[in-house]
């Protein structure tokens, strides 16, 4: 309070009294209330400009009206220089002030006096608890390897600064880093697979540009709050916008038409629909040749494509291109790896079988890498596609019509379709609509896979990597899992297993897949640390918990894949309690383990040197962050130097520029050994594709079914994000529980309810052989038929029994996966829809 | 942070987001009103949580909420699979220029402010909380507060307006006090989906009036004579595969 309230009745001083006469219905009593000075806004001492980052990829400019030292509003800074983009924040970050301040705050340094998840901790001094923490890791680091001990934080794209701490800190002490966006499931490993980057997505707003938006496994409207209004900017202008999702979502409540398929059979239904183009002849014949792998011919021997070397003679000049059979000349003819498209004159085959004479003199029948595509797509008539999917014959036919010559046409694919072991499947044959009608390269196109704030969108490497030191990065599903037989041998699994966690800002012990095996694990480590702002269910098992700021609390530098514009996080308030920033925290347990190591690393290092290293290092003619300053920044959201609209892979298709382009942070080099024709590769050739028989998109029942007998267990577990949390954050929102009424509840389809004597609010029991949940029944037409739906991120202490829903989810590895190894790029990425289970009354 | 001196929150704003929050030209007697777009409400309640936030209303209390069309609040629909539908609708004061509520009244706490935009309005000092107005009100807008408001925050005040007295009956003021200040009602300014279009419904060249004329803008319970001065557009026709 400012303490010079002004009252109304003071302000009504001698005009006011008459207001007391009231004249019902008459027009003349207003007359008598003139003067009734409204109050304006009370006063503040500053708003601040910063920027909301849970992970969501919103990234919203939220400003800070701060009185007498504390957030008392937040709400949207609206100020985008492009501004289609403002308001930009939902109702979670709105609210999020009552987290800083709400009970579940911690502002002090906590010791476990208790069992580990007993909630017992007593309060420590910042010196007791870095002493501890320090002496522990560094125990553990000389007993069996600094790379013993597993540091994941979560999402780094939403603060290059602190979570690039942890990336600081690990490199030097030689720690293991985990990795987020695999683990997370929300690497769609068709982008690397097909387009040779980790991701690449059209930014949000070009949705609007789309004559014809294909919304798959995703549900924007309620997970993506800020950027669901292009959607309807999109429709405003024509687009017509078809949703494909088992559940009957707000988004599809929006759609033109709304296709429910059976989860996990997204593949066949794509397949069908590329049948469909194929048959009618609407694929982009000119695009399959000039940037994808379509014309290369396969050996039909051994399943690779002919090298030039083979057919000319090894020894020849540009042995390693690849060739394709010149339709003019009857004759293989190769092709240059430095340029996309056709070598002049040269009218390359995309179907076909071929008899090639090699420089050995052997002759082998080789087909176009299409041809192996041809074969399959043919193979999925709307029919074959409708039983194994459940959507309509008829609906694949005229979707494929209007997709294929609405134009430009966009797809956006989300966790719904992404999340399953083989979600890379699900990808590739979505990814190969968009290349067959040439959707790629082209506003309002595209193939866009939303999940997952991953993007690092400036050059953090002299941060993160400090003279070019990287510490071990090991996908952290083999934290859980251990090392597969099929792990790539450049995963660094350290060599005496792991035996510490430290966790800043991941609620890990909820939010991991297949709970019960990560609680296996946990019982292995000597120590587990966590950085939280908020006594999570993480943080209640922890043996040391350290109180972080939030993110009104400090500065850091935020980017995100929906829009392009480079953000800082300012700080708002002094931290709350004894809160201190993952810098702090790591600069004071390196000095403790290694003197020498932090003058060198972190001494005199703050928020401002880093984001200065890194906008630095970015700073060059064409860099994405030429010219940017630190000031420009202070003074509100800048566009990174990119194309406006920024849409991926416009230098390939406007400019032949082979693929792939770069993936922040990795060299370009780590990448390029994805697609080895620098083309859209629609054939993959590598042993594991072959001898797994997914050399192109194919249809492959879930995962879960060999674990589960459908019998047993015969709906599908989904548990998609809600939108009234960002995953586990805000799932103690008082305000949002008043709305969504904090119930966890599990929908089900009526008929699969009346066939287990359910009715809608019962209490049941949710269970697989992994494990098991009691919640609510949520009966609606709204589910699909075999499936129970329940949202993840609800604490456990909200569930009748059990942690939630990860209690049965799958941490399995597809080897396919396992290919290559570049972390976030080329790794395990999580299926969490891929789960079957039963249900019954509690 | 700096110490003692206060500003109002406007002045306090970045340039761009002052901008970005004015009321554009208007007539010279105001009638505020506004349309709110079906067809871009997502249902997410942004609008009602900032309302909540600017007002200071207390836990158990909203001034402004989204009434979801069929059973359910995270899957509200009709029908059966194959004709299943989805819809919101904010719902807050509407303002009617004939209120229910004002006539109702014993002490005149409700008043048709003629100075600001004709907004109804309330003096919460000379409520005397009988209540006649939530039963008159027939869009059920009218929270009464019973008895020492709850917070999810105990120690400070959030918001940006003063609590109200207890045993007195709050509603929305179309955040009168952002308006006396050039500034669109929060509601407005923080509707991610772009949903709310905030006006002068004396201004004939204004967007507000374009648009409710474009889309054929509708008032709730028009047939109750309250001419409200909120409008609905509606949704967009659809073109099914």
């Amino acid at each position: 309070m400012d303490g010079k309230r002004i009252t109304r009745r003071e302000l009504l001083a001698g005009a006011g009294a008459a207001a007391g006469v009231a004249v019902v219905g008459s027009a003349t009593v207003f007359a008598d209330e003139v003067g009734k000075e409204p109050v304006p806004s009370k006063l503040v001492d500053e708003v601040v400009r910063t920027t909301c980052s849970p992970n969501c990829t919103g990234s919203c400019g939220q400003l800070a009206f701060v009185r007498d030292g504390r957030i008392v509003k937040i709400q949207q800074a609206a100020d985008y220089p492009d501004p289609v983009y403002s308001p930009r924040g939902c109702m979670k970050g709105l609210s999020f002030h009552l987290h800083i301040y709400g009970p579940d705050r911690i502002t002090r340094p906590l010791i476990r006096t208790g069992p580990r998840g007993s909630g017992e901790f007593r309060e420590a001094t910042w010196e007791e608890a870095l002493d501890h923490v320090a002496a522990e890791l560094k125990r553990i680091g000389e007993t069996y390897g600094y790379d013993s001990i597993h540091v994941f934080g979560q999402v780094p794209g939403s603060g290059y600064v602190h979570k690039g701490a942890n990336y600081r800190a690990a490199a030097v002490l030689g720690m293991t880093h985990g990795t987020s966006f695999d683990f997370n499931g929300d690497l769609p490993m068709a982008m690397p697979i097909t387009f040779g980057v980790q991701n690449a997505e059209h930014e949000a707003k070009d949705w609007a540009n789309s004559r014809f938006l294909l919304i798959v496994g995703a549900n924007p409207l309620e997970t993506r709050i800020p950027d669901a209004h292009f959607i309807f900017d999109a429709a405003a202008n024509g687009a017509r916008v078809v949703v494909v999702d088992p559940v009957f979502s707000a988004t599809a409540s929006k759609a033109d038409t709304w296709i429910r398929l059976r989860p996990g059979t997204d593949a066949a239904f794509a397949l069908g629909v590329a049948h469909v183009i194929w048959r009618e002849g609407l694929h982009d014949e000119a695009f399959l040749r000039a940037y994808t792998d379509g014309p290369l011919l396969v050996n039909g021997r051994t399943g690779k494509r002919l090298r030039w070397g083979e057919v000319a003679g090894e020894g020849v000049e540009g042995a390693e291109r690849f060739v394709v059979w010149d339709q003019r000349t009857e004759g293989p003819v190769p092709v240059p790896l430095d340029r996309l498209g056709v070598p002049e004159g040269v009218e390359p085959a995309l179907t076909g079988s071929f008899e090639v004479v090699l420089g050995n003199g052997a002759r082998v029948v080789a087909r176009p890498g299409f041809d192996h595509v041809r074969a399959e797509i043919e193979s999925w008539t709307p029919e074959r596609a409708a039983e194994v999917s459940g959507a309509d014959p008829g609906i694949i036919e005229r979707l494929a019509l209007a997709y294929a010559s609405e134009k430009p046409a966009a797809i956006l694919m989300g966790g719904g379709s992404n999340h399953w072991y083989h979600g890379d499947l699900i990808g590739r044959a979505y990814a190969l609509l968009a290349v067959m009608t040439g959707n790629i390269g082209r506003s309002g196109g595209g193939f866009s896979v939303y999940v997952g704030q991953y993007k690092v969108r400036v050059f953090t490497q002299p941060w993160w990597y400090p003279d070019e030191i990287k510490p071990p990065i090991l996908s952290t599903i083999y934290w859980v899992e251990g090392p597969t037989e099929t792990m790539n041998p450049a995963a660094p699994y350290p060599e005496n297993g792991f035996k510490a966690l430290f966790l800043t800002f991941s609620n890990f012990l909820l939010q991991s897949p297949n709970l019960n095996k990560v609680f296996e694990r946990l019982a292995e480590m000597e120590l587990v640390v966590v950085v939280d702002p908020q006594m999570t269910e993480t943080a209640r098992w922890a043996d040391v918990v350290l109180p972080a700021t939030t993110w009104y609390e400090k500065t850091d530098l935020t980017a995100t894949p929906l829009h392009p514009f480079l953000q800082l996080q300012q700080p708002a308030i002094e931290p709350v309690g004894e809160a201190r920033s993952e810098l702090e925290i790591w600069s004071e347990l390196v000095r403790r383990i290694d003197p020498d190591t932090w003058r060198r690393y972190f001494e005199g290092e703050t928020e401002e040197s880093a984001i200065r290293m890194m906008l630095a290092a970015g700073d060059f003619p064409g860099g994405p962050t030429e010219g940017i300053t630190l000031e420009d920044l202070r003074r509100g959201p800048v566009r990174l130097r990119v194309p406006d609209p920024d849409v991926p892979f416009k230098a390939q298709v406007e400019d032949l520029v082979p693929f792939p382009p770069v993936s922040l942070p990795a060299p370009i080099e780590a990448t390029q050994v994805f697609l080895p024709t620098r083309r859209i590769e629609l054939y993959k050739e590598e042993d594991r594709f072959l001898e797994l028989g997914e050399q192109v998109a194919t249809h492959k029942d879930p995962y879960d079914d060999g674990v589960h007998d459908p019998a047993e267990y015969p709906l599908r577990l989904l548990s998609p994000h809600s939108k009234w949390r960002i995953h586990s954050t805000y799932g103690n929102n008082p305000w949002l529980e008043e709305i969504h009424g904090g119930r966890p509840r599990v929908l089900i389809h009526p008929a699969d309810a009346v066939a287990r004597g359910i009715e809608d609010g019962d209490e049941i029991e949710v269970f697989n052989s992994r494990g098991s949940l009691k919640a609510w029944a949520h009966v609606s037409e709204a589910a699909a038929p075999g499936t129970a739906t329940l949202p993840e991120g609800w604490w456990s202490r909200y569930f009748l029994e059990g942690k939630g829903v990860n209690e049965l989810t799958s941490s399995a590895i597809n080897p396919i996966h396992e290919v290559w190894y570049v972390p976030n790029m080329w790794a395990p990425s999580t299926g969490w829809k891929d789960c079957r289970c039963e249900v019954r009354r509690a | 942070m700096p110490e003692g001196t206060k500003v109002s929150p406007v002045e306090a704003l970045p340039e761009a987001s002052r901008e970005y929050g004015a009321i554009g030209e208007v007539s010279e007697e105001p009638r505020w009103g506004m349309a709110i777009d079906v067809e871009r409400c997502i249902g997410c309640w942004s609008c009602a949580v900032i309302c909540k936030s600017e007002n200071d209303v207390p836990l158990g209390m909203w001034w402004n909420r989204i009434l979801t069309e069929g059973e359910d609040l995270d899957t509200p629909h009709r029908g059966e699979f194959g004709s299943l539908e989805m819809s919101w609708v904010p719902l807050a004061c509407q303002h009617c220029d004939d209120p229910p509520c004002m006539k109702v009244c014993p002490t005149s706490a409700t008043f048709v402010d003629v100075e600001h935009g004709r907004l109804v309005s309330v003096n919460q000092e000379d409520c005397i909380g009988c209540r006649y107005c939530m039963a008159a009100c027939p869009y059920g807008v009218r929270v009464f507060n019973w008895g020492e408001p709850e917070y999810p925050v105990e120690d400070f005040d959030l918001g940006m307006v003063e609590p109200r007295p207890i045993g007195s009956v709050e509603k929305c003021t179309m955040c009168v006090h952002r308006l006396i200040e050039g500034q669109v009602p929060s509601c407005v300014w923080s509707c991610p989906a772009q949903a709310r279009i905030f006006g002068d419904l004396n201004d004939p060249d204004g967007e507000l009036v374009r648009v409710i004329e474009e889309r054929g803008g509708r008032q709730l319970l028009e047939e109750k004579g309250t001419r409200p001065k909120v409008y609905y557009l509606q949704e967009r026709r659809r073109r099914p595969l």
